[in-house]
């Protein structure tokens, strides 16, 4: 099979342009006829949702969190980024295309990016008519501030809650729909399949997690916006419901999983304490911008970081990055922060973390001016670690936070299934293989808001859709099917809880697959894999009854998932014998410990296709080709 | 450490409940509350017991998924935290600790710990947005709003609809809520249009939720781990009484 | 296990915004039974002001405060203050009791723990029991000391007196004079916050005012009591 990523002809700056003057019409009267399907209410699902509402579809909305306001997007801390060049420092929609294409090593589409950078601008407009409260200069115009792996200001910010505040914005334009009764909004549901009829989605099984019971829908289209699988690792800045499933099942039924070795581990989260830990807590990477990061130039120095000397002190980062010192990009950071401390400087418990130091900006600065960008922030450390960040350097360690692959889609956020789209971290088009920092929040809204309720009503408008409803045998099956799969589930009463498998499969996978890969590792992995995922329907217990709220469930068949998915992500991770963004394969660098692209034979994104369990999918290859760039090895020297 | 827990038990919305008594033995102090109760939950299935469910999410203190009254005060004891950054290092060794659910007629108990809050949805439905659609809005930089008032506006947008504010007023009133919208939105210009059907609606459908009146006692506001404050309900108050004249 | 075909079930688009309107809103929003509880309290504030006022000419004899009674006898606004005030207490109580109804029906199950925060008071957690004293208290000294056994205005003076004699009037007396402290303490801060003026500035300042105030003139009125007891 050729994938068709459908990228439209034309320079670069014209693609979106032209294509959006082409695609095909559904007339206002027409659109009342459609149903469609968005699963998920973070920025992507609850933006596509809203404005596919205001253009007068039928809307079915759904979460499993009991209201659409607590998806995950709403713990972005830092901000989004627009090329508005607001503070004349050079900046413009190229530039944003081109920090973002080399920010993800030359794995993404180009055409996508662009596209990404163009809209970019109309989202914080968008935003602000909404009401997003973002930080302000005196004269009562927009702030800026510089994030990794940029050398302008283009990032807009409200406080450290950026991420809530433009999905409460989302939210109050989804609630205005519901109030309309053009969104219905169906929370507290998790999707737990895909219905496929004659090779198109058209319906999608759930869970109600309050009854318990499962119900079906039927629809013209179906959206996932269903976030990102870095829970795979168990410990990630995730939120503890993010999970793979709605994806994972769309997978099996045959969408293409695309990059899935592309993980982003952000170096600056909060270290591990104990092996009770449930989730691992980001701090902004904002903090970079005024943060120094350090370790003791001695391994194993276990002073107090106030007793190191300044000339005992490796302020790391910026003796190896000179240009971008402490704002080189994720993968940059968090690489070299593991490498100080698998050489012994590490510090903290286990020695695995680095030194975060405020004490130079707040002699800058003053303290009222750190407190006043960065308070709630060190509030939050000193919650979870009783520390003083402002007397006190931050320990920092990098954890699992974003996933840049996902379902493979086309330039039209339609996956190979036609009628499945595919919004925000959920495909895998924008970041390539390393995301940068306040990307993410852009490429949700941008997928909800601007592109997907253009390129929705050109596959409405074309597609010869027959009338259906829930009792056809596609839906009878798939509701079948999930019955039985959470039955099985129910009826193992084996020894282990789920999350012991969870935690397991976590570490494994941290260890072997996580901010440095290599073959021998990924190979042991495919091994062992398989045998926890063997072990786990023997052995895992799930009490409780399935006609209730039953959270055990609901986590079993994640995990169970998740227990499919991360072998896929191991093989993509092994086939990928370069280095590349998040990526790092061993094997693959350059004589100064630099990720090592393989351009020639690894210029493509990976879209894998299901074959069953245990099966090898089948590889399929897209070709990126780059005819506004050159492919440089990224330097952040 | 060694803990006494009481928990709510009820097994669905119509069950009748309980507090049920568990011993929660070697908690480490560093965990967080939610950790402490993942690790008696894992112990009672791995006995093949039905664990304590609760809801939770995020756990940083942002979704507002979390939250249950703990020894009486929701989200438990210290100041500006949810239930999810409560650490255990605030307890003793030996003490027992209740825990009950979220109580209010418009947040019934959905099981155990868990409530329904989809009431504070419905009342942003009737009003708590800009109506602007995809598409119409403006260059972002022809809204100037003073700083000072924008800073306002993010005070009060930073509300995570937990809901602590209801489930500690004697009255379980959604008045700081209800205001905290109505604030962010007041308090900039693109609120305007809205201002006077906002403040009408709000509360109409806060009203026909069930919620309590406000007894200007400030527990809400003492209680928020956003740090909501009072002066936002003298506002919505304010919004409130010049919509009506206006009306 | 169900199943829901969702399909053209959506009901037709309504107004965006449903509640508001002329007719949409119900008639006394709980802000505004708030607000008429707000304006009726202050009101009867004043009221107590200016009584006590008056009052305190006890203190100075029977001439003064017989005068004072003769005087308030002659002036034509008496009787429309009367019913005004009639109106403001009526009004005060009906929106104090359809308010604390919807209240207490608010919480159907209560907790078995509950603990303060520390900003409630006991003022502010027993207004509607203070209300309620003041309710029974109120009906009773009106009818003693208005519509008592006495002789016009000139006699107000022995009247008030001789009822103080009684051990039980004057404590009784005295003794609702802590709810009222207690309601008026709370109740003026309160006003004002649900009338929508209170500044981050101005607030510590009508809390204190509220206290000092409220407290003040029921010391004012327990004198009264204790000095016609004790005092003679």
């Amino acid at each position: 099979m050729i994938l068709d990523a459908k990228v439209p002809d034309g320079p670069l700056e014209a693609k979106w342009d032209r294509h959006r003057d082409h695609l095909k019409l559904v007339s206002p009267a027409n659109k009342r006829k459609y149903t469609v399907i968005v699963v998920g209410t973070g920025l992507a699902g609850a933006s596509a949702a809203a404005s596919l509402g205001e253009l007068g579809y039928q809307v079915l909305s759904f979460c499993f969190q009991d209201s659409p306001r607590r998806a995950h997007s709403i713990a972005a801390q830092g901000g989004i980024n627009a090329a508005k060049n607001y503070p004349n420092d050079g900046d413009s929609v190229y530039r944003l295309f081109y920090d973002t294409i080399k920010g993800g090593d030359f794995r993404a589409r180009e055409a996508n990016v662009y596209r990404l950078a163009q809209v970019s601008a109309s989202i914080i407009d968008q935003c602000v008519a909404q009401g997003v409260p973002f930080a302000r200069e005196y004269g009562g115009y927009l702030a800026n501030r510089s994030f990794g792996g940029a050398q302008v200001s283009r990032t807009f910010y409200a406080r450290g809650q950026t991420g809530q505040q433009l999905l409460l914005g989302a939210y109050s334009a989804l609630m205005r729909q519901a109030s309309t009764g053009r969104v219905k909004i169906l929370p507290r549901r998790e999707m737990l399949d895909l219905v496929v009829v004659d090779g198109v989605a058209r319906g999608i099984v759930v869970r109600n997690l309050v009854t318990g019971g499962l119900e079906t829908y039927v629809a013209d289209a179906v959206c996932l916006a269903t976030g990102g699988y870095a829970n795979v690792f168990y410990l990630s800045t995730n939120a503890k419901g993010c999970n793979v499933t709605a994806a994972w099942r769309a997978h099996r039924r045959g969408a293409f999983f695309a990059n899935p070795c592309y993980t982003q581990i952000h170096p600056t989260c909060i270290p591990v304490a104990g092996d009770y830990q449930s989730k691992l807590t980001l701090m902004s990477e904002s903090l970079r911008n005024d943060g120094r990061v350090w370790v003791p130039k001695t391994p194993g120095d276990t002073r107090r970081p106030e007793q190191i000397p300044e000339a005992e002190r490796d302020y790391f980062l910026e003796r190896k990055y000179p240009s971008f010192g402490n704002l080189v990009p994720r993968d940059v950071a968090s690489r070299n922060a593991k490498e100080q401390c698998d050489a012994g400087k590490g510090i903290g418990p286990g020695g695995r973390g680095v030194y975060l130091d405020f004490s130079d900006a707040i002699k800058r600065d003053g303290l009222a001016a750190i407190r006043e960008r960065y308070g709630n922030l060190f509030d939050m450390y000193h919650e979870i670690t009783a520390e003083d960040a402002y007397t006190v350097p931050m320990r920092i360690y990098p954890a699992p936070h974003y996933t840049m692959g996902g379902l493979w889609v086309d330039y039209n956020l339609m996956s190979n299934l036609p009628g499945l789209f595919v919004l925000g971290e959920a495909n895998f088009s924008d970041h390539g293989a390393n995301r940068l920092g306040a990307s993410a929040l852009m490429q949700g809204l941008a997928d909800g808001y601007f592109i997907l309720p253009y390129t929705i009503g050109d596959y409405l408008a074309s597609a010869k859709l027959t009338a259906l409803d829930t009792d056809h045998a596609s839906f009878r099956d798939a509701e079948r099917e999930v019955s039985e799969r959470l039955s099985r589930l129910l009826a193992i009463k084996g020894k282990r809880t789920v999350d012991s498998f969870h935690r397991e499969l976590g570490v494994m996978l941290w260890n072997q697959c996580g901010m440095a890969r290599n073959e021998a590792g990924l190979k042991e992995l495919l091994q062992r894999i398989p045998a926890l995922r063997e072990e786990f329907w023997e052995n895992v217990t799930v009490p409780g009854s399935p006609g209730t709220l039953n959270q055990t469930l609901e986590r079993a068949g994640r995990v169970a998932d998740f227990l499919e998915f991360a072998e896929l992500l191991v093989l993509d991770a092994l086939e990928r014998r370069e280095s590349c963004g998040g990526h790092f394969r061993e094997e693959s660098q350059t004589e100064e410990g630099e990720a090592l692209r393989d351009d020639e034979h690894f210029c493509h994104v990976a879209a894998w296709e299901f074959r069953g369990v245990g099966e090898t999918p089948v590889l399929h290859k897209e070709p990126l080709t780059f005819t506004n760039v050159s492919l440089a090895q990224r330097s952040y020297k | 450490m060694d803990l006494t827990l009481k928990v709510w038990r009820q097994a669905g919305p119509k069950e009748k409940g309980r507090l049920v008594t568990y011993e929660a033995k070697g908690i480490p102090e560093d965990a967080s509350f939610l950790e402490m109760l993942d690790i008696v939950n894992s112990r009672l299935e791995a006995q093949g017991e039905e664990p304590i469910a609760f809801d939770h999410d995020c756990r940083e203190g942002i979704c507002g998924s979390c939250g249950c009254m703990i020894n009486g005060r929701p989200h438990g004891p210290g100041q500006g935290i949810t239930t999810c950054q409560l650490y255990m290092r605030k307890f003793h060794h030996g003490d027992t600790i209740v825990i009950e659910p979220f109580r209010a007629r418009a947040f019934p108990v959905v099981k155990d710990l868990v409530v329904a809050r989809s009431a504070f949805d419905k009342i942003i439905q009737a009003g708590g947005f800009i109506s602007v659609n995809t598409g119409s809005a403006p260059e972002a930089n022809t809204i100037p709003v003073p700083k000072p008032n924008a800073e306002a506006a993010m005070d009060a947008a930073a509300c995570i609809g937990c809901g602590a504010c209801v489930a500690t007023c004697k009255n379980a009133s959604a008045v700081l809520f209800v205001s905290a919208k109505i604030s962010h939105l007041a308090l900039l210009p693109q609120g305007e249009p809205e201002r006077e059907r906002r403040a009408l609606a709000m509360v109409a459908a806060m009203d026909a939720a069930g919620f309590g009146h406000c007894s200007n006692e400030g527990e809400c506001e003492a209680e928020c781990p956003k740090g909501i404050s009072l002066v936002n309900i003298a506002r919505l108050n304010r919004e409130h009484l010049r919509a009506t004249v206006r009306k | 296990m169900q199943s829901v075909a969702e399909r053209g079930t959506l009901t037709a688009p309504r107004p965006a915004v449903r509640g508001t309107g002329k007719h949409g809103v119900m008639a006394f929003s709980s802000i505004l039974k708030k607000v008429a509880m707000a304006l009726t309290g202050l009101g009867m504030f004043l009221f107590l002001i200016g009584h006590l006022a008056g009052n305190l000419l006890l203190l100075k004899g029977p001439d003064s405060f017989n005068g004072y009674a003769a005087f308030l006898a002659k002036i034509p606004l008496v009787v429309p203050v009367e019913i005004g005030l009639l109106l403001l207490a009526l009004l005060h109580i009906a929106s104090a009791v359809s308010v604390t109804l919807g209240n207490w029906t608010a919480r159907p199950q209560r907790y078995a723990v509950k603990r303060t925060a520390g900003s409630s008071t006991f003022a502010s957690r027993t207004m509607w029991i203070g209300g309620l004293v003041l309710a029974v208290f109120i009906p009773l000294h009106v009818w003693m000391f208005k519509y008592g056994d006495h002789h016009g205005p000139q006699e107000l003076y022995g009247l008030v007196m001789r009822s103080f004699q009684n051990p039980l009037i004057a404590f009784g007396y005295a003794f609702a004079m802590i709810p009222l402290g207690l309601h008026l303490s709370h109740g003026f801060a309160s006003a004002f916050q649900t009338l929508g003026i209170n500044r981050p500035r101005l607030r510590p300042r009508l809390r204190a005012a509220g206290a000092v105030l409220g407290w003040l003139i029921a010391l004012g009125f327990l004198v009264l009591p204790f000095w016609g007891f004790f005092g003679q």
